[in-house]
């Protein structure tokens, strides 16, 4: 296979070689390699036309279907950015990214998100069906948009631009290079040995790291069929599972648990799968409990795996020949270095806990218009600081703590700060702190809030105030209304008791 | 032509009681949330409380719905799911 230098060169070769292949199939229909190629050259005169250059941010808002993959890689193979975004984000998430990236356009991809349509509607985007694409929202020109300088190197420039939501509670858009996503599709796929026999279960959002470069590049690299889902649900996927005889499932801990509250409700004690050969678990951590459960309930190993957007995102995964009894998150990814830092700002010593540091090929370009933030997680020798506290036995890794307050709720990364500049920003409310929650394969997100002393708001006109500015993920699955803060002497919040009172009470049912 | 006000009247108590079962379960028993054509999709209820409707209605209907089943022409908004429930009872007779 020739040298790939973009993402959607992925394509090319399985178009030319095995054009009538499937690559992507949902519900409503497929594409074989060859009209995958086509729907991507399409695409690129359509964005032309609309006035996209190299160097424009175009915004896709939408969830996995296929119009929102042609797009994508129209736009890359452009060298335009595209800039990805969940459909499922609030109002306020989806303008500040749009205004943060000062973007040329922005599409909406209709087809299977009505949260795309409500999106497109309220920004007054004209609808047009799209030969192939199905309904796209067309947002109007931004005139004012100013390109971005082309890297000379073309694997060097920017093939996608993510949005995390940062410590600050603003989002920071991580620039992700063509370079880092093909390494992380080619070597995912390599890892697990992805061939073009196989079908890949496509739930994980393509709008986040893990769904663009390792299921989404993962299986088209390798020449695989991606089945697309824009959201789970598990007797859909079982009968998906089965019908289409998928044969890699990668999802999250909290996909997992659905997978095992749906065989106690119907009384399942055994899924069994016979084409199914990898199963894997990434975006939050796995405890035992799940792993074991779904291990039984598939006959299978449940594999795991550890990333971060910054760093494309993999930087550990178990590997199929040597599964895992533990909860470890495995080998390093091949080709990445990483390093534990102890408390003393020293190497950490074999089996010592450190803050875990990583580089390669996978560590971000930067967070877009933001130098330093950037240079505060990746330093001068290129290593990106995780703020993940790790030890490493016998060459496997074990993630035991954050240094951050980061809350991964259903695989998606909630930060506290986004959460109470929300709550905040309710008139009656004095302050509020947001901490994580654990249960079973998931992490919570609770609210303690101060109102004014007068107040007669309750806790449910809080949590309906709070779900029209948060996306359903970052909404506290429980608001505690408090006296009183406990703070220090010097006034600040002391989360650490807060999380102690968060395991004590529990949602009223 | 006798059939038919039987099956509405059957219809019709289903769908009370699927709405009862919804209001109470996943709308915090606040009926004015449902939409007035009583949708199930959005935000009303996620995969996993489809889960649970489901289980409902095997438990209180005495039927079984296959995965398979569970799609939207089913359950869309709650009177077509008082149909599909209609039909799985008629079907036992």
């Amino acid at each position: 296979m020739a040298a790939l230098m973009r993402i959607s060169d992925v394509v090319k070769h399985w178009a030319e070689h095995s054009p009538d292949s499937p690559a992507l199939v949902e519900s409503s229909g497929a594409w074989t390699y060859h009209q995958l190629a086509s729907a991507i050259s399409d695409t690129q005169s359509w964005l032309r036309g609309l006035g996209v250059r190299p160097g424009d941010r175009v915004v896709i808002v939408g969830e996995n279907c296929r119009s929102f993959i042609a797009i994508l890689l129209a736009a890359a193979a452009l060298d335009a950015w595209p800039v990805l975004v969940n459909a499922r984000l609030s109002n306020r998430e989806i303008d500040e990214i749009q205004n943060h990236c000062r973007a040329r356009r922005v599409l909406y991809t209709i087809s299977v998100s009505t949260h795309a349509a409500d999106h497109a509607k309220r920004h007054g985007a004209v609808v047009e069906e799209r030969e192939g694409l199905g309904a796209v929202g067309i947002g109007p020109l931004n005139d004012e948009a100013v390109p971005e300088c082309l890297d000379s190197n073309v694997v060097d420039r920017v093939a996608a631009l993510i949005y995390t939501s940062g410590t600050t509670g603003l989002p920071k858009g991580v620039m992700l290079s063509h370079r880092n996503l093909l390494f992380m599709a080619e070597g995912s796929a390599k890892v697990r040995s992805v061939r073009p026999q196989d079908r890949v279960y496509g739930v994980l959002p393509m709008s986040h790291a893990v769904g663009l470069s390792v299921v989404l590049l993962g299986s088209l690299v390798a020449g695989a069929s991606l089945y697309l889902t824009p959201r789970f649900d598990p007797m859909t996927a079982r009968v998906t599972l089965e019908k289409d005889q998928i044969t890699l499932l990668l999802g999250t801990p909290a996909i997992f648990n659905q997978l095992l509250r749906y065989a106690t409700l119907r009384k399942i004690s055994s899924l069994k799968f016979p084409a199914l050969r990898i199963i894997s678990s990434s975006g939050a951590p796995l405890d035992s409990a799940t792993k074991s459960g779904i291990e039984s309930l598939f006959g299978m190993v449940l594999h795991n795996g550890y990333g971060i957007t910054e760093c494309s995102p993999t930087i550990a995964l178990t590997r199929p020949e040597a599964p895992r009894t533990d909860t470890s998150i495995g080998a390093v990814f091949p080709g990445v270095e990483i390093k534990l830092i102890g408390s003393d700002g020293q190497p950490a010593t074999a089996s010592e806990v450190g803050e875990l540091r990583v580089r390669g090929p996978n560590i971000m370009k930067g967070y877009y218009r933001a130098p330093e933030e950037t240079a505060a997680a990746v330093d001068a020798d290129g290593w990106f600081n995780t703020r993940d506290l790790a030890r490493l036995e016998d060459g496997n890794l074990f993630i035991v703590g954050r240094t951050k307050d980061l809350i991964v709720h259903r695989g998606f990364n909630v930060y506290p700060a986004e959460v109470e500049c929300v709550l905040n920003a309710h008139p009656a409310v004095v302050q509020s702190a947001v901490v994580g929650r654990q249960v079973q394969g998931d992490e919570e997100v609770v609210a303690f809030v101060q109102l004014l002393p007068e107040s007669q708001l309750t806790s449910d006109e809080l949590a309906e105030y709070a779900a029209l500015h948060l996306a359903q993920y970052k909404r506290p699955s429980q608001i505690v209304l408090v006296a009183a803060m406990p703070v220090t002497p010097t006034g600040k919040i002391m989360k650490g008791e807060l999380r102690e009172m968060a395991a004590s009470v529990t949602l009223p049912h | 032509m006798m059939a038919e006000p039987t099956q509405s009247i059957q219809t019709t108590e289903i769908e009370r009681e699927v709405r009862e079962f919804v209001v109470k379960h996943f709308l915090s028993g606040r009926a004015d949330k449902l939409r007035d054509d009583g949708s199930l999709m959005g935000d009303v209820i996620d995969s996993m409380g489809v889960l649970e409707l489901v289980t409902f209605l095997q438990d209180r209907f005495k039927i079984t719905v296959e995965d398979e089943e569970v799609v939207p022409a089913n359950l869309e908004n709650i009177n077509r799911l008082a149909v599909f429930v209609a039909k799985k009872l008629d079907a036992k007779v």
